[in-house]
């Protein structure tokens, strides 16, 4: 063990876990429903955890430092797509958790096949989701795996495998209520670790976050307005970046299908509300990225690991920060917060594409006829299955950076923006335009994405603005979908009204 | 009372704050608003508490949306209203 103290912290940690995630589990009805949607019963705490913890992932906590190290100022777009980009969900979010309880749905795939009366929507949607998972699922792998590896030494394919084997263990186990409270404790943890070290650190260096930053203003102003260090980040790409992050973020499937937990509408539209709080703790890992440029740390996902080891290579004699390190609590702190960040997203993830591919892509698209208690065990099959495909693509691709492997998986969310849209407020959206908009903005984003990697230079030339992928193909699925819808034949108005489409 | 002007209305209104405050975050208001480090608020740059700002703002806009039951505050519908039969998941309509 190369860290001690931090090992016998990670890995009671994790048997806490475990423990809480099995025993939240033995509660409810044990039906579809219940693991799926914890029978529509979460209460204000789980709901505010779930989304909060649900979010910030392994990208966040590694990520977020990284990127102030790299490209300054641009990280900030992470607060500015935060603050917007779940106010969709206040305002649609009652309205599907209503129609969610009344019909039992509980996928977001099944809710907008429903709306459009199409088998294929539901597919193709729950087919997309999963596909948009699994980067995102190799990320907290890789925060999980760089954890063990400074912490025990192991090698990072052996470290992501003992996390998410308790992971894997507590989702089977527990459902969507062991993800729930497991969620909790991740949260309070990642909450109380990083406020802790991001607000001493800079204290131990500079004498608080006042001194961080006239050290930055005066060695490294770049880092603190657009377009950063070497002007990496023109103003249009950072627009881009806000606007498609904006749309999208809350159209992640495995977010979207909370509302359908939530004990009431109301609720959901609570969470919302006091989700920015839960934004703030982004800036202790601000602080912590600039004190890493103003000390000459890493530019790689290292950086946090990189603080954590302060003590060893910049000493500040009789700190608080030295004294944690020379006790082993620093990495200790820092350690558990990366795997709860890690592990509270990964589980929400293996929850939502085994549910979502069951629910959506075996029920409801390929039309199998299966028992409530038939669906639970095949879904708990498959959170083993995306768990092990998960890790096998985490070996080939550990090397990629965390950040571009997020910013890949966003393209896809967001091409189901324009079918809730206008499945929830225009009765004239049809069952062609939905179809038709969702292909097409789909193969874009796929077709781009080939593209920008198999001739990048004439991928340049054909997008010299840099405009996000997920953007355009968006933009084309929005398009197609109005143009089409205008040219066929609307849903029955009973079918309308089902969906709280009345006439007008 | 809030409520007097509708529920609509309101929706309307919180909506168009929305795409203000989401235009101030972005090109072209963001270069010109927050894209400066003066002046320093406890230290810390203009660019980050502007953002900031905004995170705080929409939370308290958020909530007070909330308290006021202006956004859908729709619980459920009556029971006799609810329809517990599912909606045929491929339709005849337009096909």
């Amino acid at each position: 063990m190369t860290e001690p103290i931090a090992a016998v912290v990670v890995f009671g940690y994790l048997a806490i876990a475990l423990v809480l995630g099995v025993l939240a589990g033995r509660r409810g009805g044990g039906g579809v429903t219940d693991f799926v949607a914890g029978d529509r019963a979460f209460g204000p705490v789980l709901m505010y955890f779930v989304m909060g913890a649900t979010i910030f992932s392994a990208y966040a906590l590694l990520g977020t430092p990284q990127r102030v190290v790299a490209k300054g100022s641009d990280m900030f777009y992470i607060f500015a797509f935060g603050s917007v980009g779940f106010v969709p969900l206040f305002f649609m979010g009652a309205k599907i958790r209503r129609i969610g309880a009344r019909y039992g749905y509980v996928t977001q795939a099944e809710f907008v096949g429903a709306r459009f009366e199409s088998r294929w929507v539901t597919g193709l949607m729950g087919v997309a989701s999963v596909a948009s998972f699994i980067p995102y699922l190799v990320i907290q792998m890789k925060g999980a795996g760089i954890v063990l590896e400074a912490v025990t030494g192991w090698s990072r394919l052996a470290g992501a495998a003992c996390v998410y084997a308790v992971v894997v263990s507590y989702v089977i186990l527990g459902g969507v209520r062991g993800v729930g409270w497991t969620n909790v404790l991740q949260g309070i943890v990642m909450l109380v670790v990083v406020w802790t070290v991001g607000l001493t650190v800079p204290a131990a260096y500079f004498g608080g976050v006042e001194g961080l930053f006239d050290e930055i203003v005066a060695r490294h102003p770049a880092h603190l307005t657009l377009p950063g260090p070497e002007a990496q980040t023109s103003d249009f790409r950072y627009t881009s970046e806000v606007l498609l992050s904006v749309l999208g973020f809350s159209m992640w499937p495995h977010v979207f299908m909370k509302c359908f937990t939530a004990r009431s509408a109301r609720l959901v539209q609570l969470s919302v509300a006091m989700y920015p709080t839960f934004l703030l703790f982004l800036l202790p890992l601000v602080f912590l990225g600039y004190t890493a440029v103003a000390l000459g740390g890493p530019g790689d996902d290292s950086v946090l690991l990189w603080i954590a080891r302060l003590p060893e290579h910049h000493p500040a004699p009789g700190s608080v920060v030295q004294s944690l390190g020379d006790h082993g609590l620093l990495m200790a702190g820092v350690a558990f917060a990366i795997l709860a960040a890690s592990m509270s997203t990964g589980d929400a993830l293996l929850h939502g594409a085994a549910s979502i591919f069951v629910r959506d892509v075996w029920v409801g698209a390929a039309g199998r006829i299966m028992s409530d208690r038939a669906q639970t065990a095949v879904i708990r099959g498959f959170v083993l299955v995306f768990a092990y495909l998960g890790w096998q693509l985490f070996a080939l691709a550990g090397s990629l950076p965390v950040v571009e492997l997020l910013l890949l998986s966003y393209a896809i969310p967001v091409q189901f923006l324009p079918l809730v849209l206008a499945g929830l407020y225009w009765r004239g959206a049809t069952r062609r335009g939905a179809e038709l908009g969702l292909s097409c903005g789909l193969l874009s984003a796929l077709v781009l994405f080939s593209l920008q990697y198999a001739d990048p230079a004439f991928y340049g030339r054909m997008n010299p603005a840099g405009v996000e992928i997920g953007f355009l193909s968006v933009a084309v699925n929005a398009l197609v979908l109005v143009c089409v819808s205008v040219w066929t034949t609307r849903s029955s108005p009973d079918h309308l009204a089902t969906f709280e489409l009345g006439a007008r | 009372m809030i409520t007097w002007m509708g529920g609509a209305r309101w929706t309307r209104i919180a909506v168009a704050y929305f795409v203000v405050v989401t235009a101030g975050l972005v090109w072209p208001l963001f270069p010109m608003l927050g894209n400066h480090v003066e002046p320093r608020i406890l230290g810390m740059p203009w660019s980050l508490c502007y953002v900031l700002g905004v995170v705080t703002m929409n939370a308290f806009v958020l909530l007070g949306l909330y308290a006021a039951r202006v956004v859908d505050s729709r619980e459920a519908l009556a029971p006799e209203e609810i329809d517990e039969r599912r909606p045929a998941q491929e339709g005849t309509v337009d096909s």
